[in-house]
């Protein structure tokens, strides 16, 4: 069979399939193994086993369930709550303040977790009724919300760069290095937006001193913050942060000084909180510094150079442990959920690893991925148009698939091509990233609206809950413009 | 777990408490004797997570604190994370997560959704069919001659690794029988336990 025939076939097979309902990592496996099959009998099939075999002893994957494990601890705590009503305190007495406070914590949180889901339904838990009762916008609530929540897979830690940096061969470290930029701008965004607009029309976002509600999260933030009470106690953690940030401009010399700064800064943090855990005088800090510890730990080794993904992640999950712990709230079921929910995450994005790479293989050793390319070389388009049509189907594969179908089904083929137009596959890795943040949004098969619906009340459907994405995915468009146009934003820190 | 079990186990010491979820009933609604098997399986296998934290936090403690990188924390690593993410298949097929677009499938009426359901369990089944057939011979041998892995410490990763290959892909076949023969008797999809589903 000629390889165009054979790519068409093979087209129409995965439509007809997935249409179907097919699980996505069998679908492309059972392809796979045909065109193995076809192509060269018997005796090719064991490239099959082969391939699952390689993909699973990859050490780097290992940061995955490490990652969501901890992301699912802290969900399980109540690490988020206390960390929203300290923001709350420090920044929501402005105009649309709880919807940038909802922003912010996004950012915190997405830089301690690499997956979606959890984040967008704690912000419903926690920051929704919060908005709602004040008597916010829903749409604005509830857009913010979900773009917010989406961050989780751009700023790093985040799975969707761990898995892009493994099936395109590119450095995972330098991928996260160059996600931070795009992913600040992204949220900073989001907050200009919540500004402009609720200054706009300020009936969209009511004061908290507006009304009098009776509970005492709302009593509370209406105190003035202390900054001092603030500085002394996020010292530790910012020494840890700026260390890693000297290291970067200076090179990386001693790579033994970086380590030190972190863990001692990490370890004097979490002292902090220990002796902090009774005291109610320190709200703030009691909120805010269980999570920059973990930034600090988890994102400075990284940043730092100091260990890889995988060992980054490890004291990630002993540092969260040791907070729970610290605040009493350790539990056998509570570790046991955490472990079922990521056991079940870690089989869907596996399995579907694993049968795309299958797929993958047996389509570019039939000689697939030089047939495309061709293809597309053949029709003479600017390399820049190529890229553009790249992202446009991007988007529309968003629609209806998971990023990691469509970083699984794409990325085999279109990698070799963008390599090959001269560009630089880690800018090409953030561009994909923020195409997925709009995947996550754009309906009928957005996953950010099915995660909040999952624990909004009834009243709100999932056609309001999608119409609230609008604002938010044209801003989303507009930061990847940016990114396109200016590929120095993304890649300044990785060179 | 329902909310039985878990304030039983929150009531027990730890180690009981791990017994009685190890032993717990799958969360399904529709249980067959194939679950009362692969769930116990998995709940074994998920606490290798914790190993799996545990030997890299040490290997970092030991490289930074003691200035004593250890040989064999890297492989160990390797080892329990490919049983991980093996056996993980097997359990995201018993909670029917597995990757897939529904968008079509949820408008179908349920006798074309029970066809389309055959389709996928045969999907799955010529898969396994393939790969198993294929590389039965390479897997045993393998595990015969207690292949290692070429390292100074030298675990047997392939000759563990590769016969689970396909230990995990035939529970995931079975499994995959079993949910397709389990909804047949349902007006829906069992997708009771799924947290996320709206």
């Amino acid at each position: 069979m000629d390889i165009g025939t054979l790519s068409l076939l093979l087209l129409v097979g995965i439509f007809a399939l997935l249409v179907m309902g097919v699980p996505l990592g069998f679908a492309t496996g059972l392809l796979g193994a045909l065109i193995i099959f076809s192509n060269f009998g018997v005796p090719g099939l064991g490239l099959v086993m082969q391939r699952v075999y390689d993909l699973a002893i990859t050490y780097a994957i290992i940061a995955v369930p490490l990652f969501i494990v901890m992301a699912s601890l802290l969900e399980r705590s109540g690490i988020a709550k206390d960390m929203y009503d300290a923001l709350n305190r420090v920044i929501g007495r402005i105009r649309g303040g709880v919807a940038i406070v909802t922003t912010v914590m996004a950012v915190i949180m997405a830089a301690m977790s690499g997956i979606i889901g959890g984040e967008i339904v704690l912000l419903g838990l926690v920051a929704l009724p919060q908005m709602l009762r004040l008597g916010y916008d829903k749409h604005l609530a509830i857009g913010t919300i979900c773009a917010g929540g989406s961050l989780g897979t751009m700023i790093p830690p985040s799975v969707v760069l761990i898995i892009f940096g493994l099936i395109t061969e590119t450095s995972i470290t330098a991928l996260f290095t160059a996600a931070f930029i795009p992913g600040i701008m992204l949220a900073s965004t989001y907050i200009g937006y919540i500004v402009v607009k609720t200054s706009l029309n300020p009936a969209l976002a009511p004061m908290q001193t507006d009304i009098t509600v009776a509970g005492d999260a709302l009593a509370m933030s209406n105190v003035a913050p202390k900054w001092s009470e603030m500085a002394y106690c996020l010292f530790p953690v910012l020494v840890g942060l700026i260390a890693v940030a000297y290291a970067r401009v200076q090179g990386f010399g001693g790579i033994e000084q970086v380590a030190f700064f972190i863990f001692a800064s990490s370890a004097t943090g979490l002292i902090l909180v220990y002796f902090l855990r009774a005291d109610n005088r320190h709200a703030i800090a009691k909120g805010l510094l269980p999570p920059l510890i973990i930034v600090d730990l988890v994102l400075g080794s990284i940043y730092g150079g100091v260990t890889g993904i995988t060992e980054a992640a490890s004291m990630g999950v002993v540092a969260t442990l040791v907070l729970i712990t610290i605040r009493n709230e350790l539990g056998l079921v509570m570790v046991l959920e955490s472990l079922e929910q990521t056991f079940k995450s870690v089989g869907t994005i596996l399995w579907v690893t694993f049968g795309a790479t299958v797929l993958a293989g047996a389509y570019s050793l039939s000689g697939g991925n030089k047939y495309v390319a061709d293809l597309i070389f053949g029709l003479e388009i600017a390399p820049i148009g190529i890229i553009l049509v790249m992202m446009l189907i991007f988007l529309i594969l968003g629609m209806f698939m998971d990023w990691i179908g469509i970083v699984l089904l794409t990325m085999p083929v279109f990698m070799p091509i963008v390599i090959k137009l001269g560009y630089d596959p880690i800018w090409f890795g953030i561009l994909f990233c923020v195409n997925m943040q709009v995947a996550f949004l754009t309906p009928p098969f957005g996953s950010a609206a099915f995660y909040l619906k999952s624990v909004t009340p009834p009243e709100i459907d999932l056609v309001t809950i999608y119409r609230s994405f609008g604002p938010f995915i044209v801003l989303q468009l507009a930061v990847l413009a940016l990114l396109v146009a200016f590929p120095e934003i993304s890649l300044f820190l990785v060179r | 777990m329902n909310e039985e079990t878990k304030r039983i186990i929150a009531a027990s010491s730890v180690p009981r408490g791990v017994l009685i979820w190890l032993t717990a009933a799958p969360d399904n609604e529709s249980v067959s004797f194939i679950d009362r098997i692969t769930t116990p399986i998995s709940r074994t296998v998920m606490a290798l997570i914790v190993v799996a934290v545990a030997v890299t936090f040490f290997e970092v403690v030991s490289r930074y604190v003691f200035r004593s990188p250890t040989l064999w924390a890297n492989e160990l690593t390797l080892w329990t994370g490919s049983v991980i993410f093996l056996i993980a298949g097997v359990f995201a097929m018993q909670r029917r997560s597995h990757i897939r677009i529904t968008a079509v499938y949820d408008l179908l009426p349920r006798r074309l959704q029970v066809a389309c359901d055959f389709i996928s369990t045969l999907v799955v089944a010529a898969y396994a069919t393939m790969m198993i057939y294929a590389s039965f011979n390479i897997a045993l041998k393998t595990f015969l001659s207690w292949e290692r892995f070429g390292t100074f410490w030298n675990p047997p990763i392939p000759a563990t690794i590769k016969p689970l290959v396909l230990i995990a892909t035939l529970l995931i076949t079975i499994q995959a029988i079993n949910n397709f023969i389990l909804d047949l008797k349902r007006t829906s999809p069992d997708t009771s336990f799924d947290e996320f589903k709206p």
